[in-house]
């Protein structure tokens, strides 16, 4: 148990790659403040925790609203007082060429995976610099180091996170508080099977799901398309002292895809 | 003169890097219309070079940057090259960073990249032939303090540019970003201007190594921008660059082998 007593918040945890961090967490001990959009898939994941014998809180938030995050923030401090660990991984994706991006569509990738990034860390590093200690852990992607097709918006916000991720590792330094991010690469969620759907869609020409799911698994050294659970492990190491002497930092959890930009 | 059957268009000229990219294009033969947010300061660079209109236009507003590009084709036919020089900072700790200070700068150094290509794309498609260049910032890789919103954005760019660049791929259409290694006074002013903050004294200016010469740099970037506008630069896509004062050779001048 690694992090037995600490104060965990998870954003975008009522599905996905999010819920599996929120329960590796509770594994090591955590008391982990669940945090979506959706309050009922948060209230089930806050239950698989309990079940687990940790303590727990469920929290409606929108990643974009300052209200709804200080909010958030409010909630687990007056429930456990501080907050030790923050893993923001609330993102989204969309496809379409360059060419033909409304306007919305680049909004809806930059205001959620980008500006909801620095409204949810700028809101707990506050609290974390008056205990002169913390973790921040920012979900990132494989598209905040490379760049593909019908996802420049995406590949645009992720990189925006990488960087974003960098200055605020050393604004934070003197704090004591290690601030890095987590670039997954093919991972089996429901963001990814909206992604091979469009995919497919987009390709044309009878491309079927099971197709580009096969390329993914293809395009990974390791042969597989990942589990939330693989990203997982890398988030609890990151989140424990093990990674005390990290901060900064991009990490690949990929399947050995590499982008050599 | 290597671009004098060439065309540009460059948004934003309110900084020494983007004058010297304007002027570097103008020696080359090429015709160029020049835009900034003060049309004055693009109707100021005009007078002082060859072949080029100026307009004013704000890069976070679409329309505005369809106009520009509409009176590009409209002087000149056909638009080769692409230029987003579009850069401002504020320097503040992101715990004091309001989100409207976010989104300005998120917005003018970013988005107008998206619109840029996005306006533009159309016509080099149907020519099979263009170069689109970012001018972001070393920022975007190293990640200052107290410059998040800046890196952030510029890396957004950085992001943007290599996605598109595979988008186009079979277009003949290059795709790719430089990185200065300096933060402009004009950058800082804008910023400031902006985003209603107090304006930085006078020639003050942010660098990221102590190595890099701000005095050559304009002028090496330009060069590298009338390479990547030219038929030489051809091969080259989805990349960003900055010019050699980088880390390693900053610890290789202490006298300290870096490790490799």
């Amino acid at each position: 148990m690694r992090l037995k007593n600490k104060t965990a918040i998870v954003t975008g945890s009522g599905r996905g790659m999010g819920k599996a961090f929120a329960l590796a967490l509770a594994k090591e001990g955590a008391n982990v403040v669940v945090s979506d959009i959706n309050l009922v898939e948060v209230k089930q994941v806050s239950e698989e925790i309990k079940k687990l014998g940790c303590e727990t809180l469920a929290v409606k938030a929108d990643v974009t609203s300052k209200k709804e995050v200080d909010d958030l923030v409010q909630k687990t401090l007056k429930k456990f007082g501080s907050i030790d660990i923050l893993v923001s991984n609330a993102g989204v994706s969309s496809m379409e060429y360059v060419i033909d991006m409304p306007e919305e569509k680049w909004d809806f990738n930059m205001d959620i995976n980008l500006k909801g990034t620095f409204i949810v860390t700028k809101a707990v590093a506050k609290e974390m610099i008056k205990k002169q200690t913390g973790k921040i852990i920012c979900i990132a992607s494989m598209a905040g180091k490379g760049g593909a097709a019908t996802q420049a918006h995406y590949h645009a916000s992720k990189h925006g996170v990488v960087a974003y991720v960098k200055s605020l590792a050393m604004e934070l330094a003197s704090s004591r508080i290690t601030v890095n991010s987590v670039c997954p690469g093919a991972i089996k969620t429901s963001m990814q099977d909206r992604e091979v759907k469009w995919s497919a869609e987009i390709r044309g020409a009878g491309a079927t799901s099971k197709e580009i799911r096969e390329e993914l698994s293809n395009f990974t050294p390791l042969g597989r398309i990942g589990q939330p659970e693989d990203v997982a492990k890398v988030v609890v190491f990151l989140a424990s002292d093990d990674a005390a002497f990290m901060t900064g930092q991009a990490i690949n959890v990929t399947g050995g895809q590499v982008n050599t930009m | 003169m290597r671009l004098s059957d060439k065309t540009a268009v460059v948004f934003g000229c309110n900084g020494t890097i983007a004058k010297a990219i304007c002027k570097k294009l103008s020696q080359e033969g090429c015709k160029i219309v020049v835009t900034d947010l003060k049309k004055d300061l693009a109707e100021q660079l005009v007078s002082e070079i060859n072949n080029a209109v100026g307009i004013g236009a704000d890069v976070r507003i679409e329309k505005d940057v369809k106009k520009v590009i509409n009176l590009a084709l409209k002087k000149f036919g056909k638009i080769d090259v692409a230029i987003n020089c579009s850069r401002i900072a504020l320097l503040k700790e992101t715990i004091e960073f309001s989100e409207k200070e976010w989104d300005t700068i998120v917005d003018f150094n970013a988005k107008s990249m998206y619109l840029i290509a996005k306006s533009v794309l159309k016509n080099m498609i149907d020519n099979n032939s263009g170069s689109i260049i970012g001018i972001t910032s070393k920022a975007a890789k190293s990640g200052p303090a107290n410059f998040s919103a800046y890196a952030a954005s510029m890396n957004a760019s950085i992001g943007l540019l290599r996605s598109l660049s595979c988008e186009v791929r079979n277009n003949n259409i290059q795709v790719n970003a430089l990185c200065p290694g300096y933060i402009e006074h004009e950058e800082l002013a804008l910023g400031a201007e902006l985003t209603g903050n107090k304006s930085p004294d006078k020639g003050i200016y942010v660098q990221f190594s102590p190595l890099i010469d701000i005095t050559n740099e304009p002028e090496a970037l330009a060069n590298l921008v009338a390479y990547l506008a030219s038929d030489e630069g051809r091969f080259i896509t989805g990349q960003a660059y900055h010019l050699c004062d980088d880390d390693v050779t900053y610890w290789r001048n202490l006298g300290l082998e870096a490790e490799m």
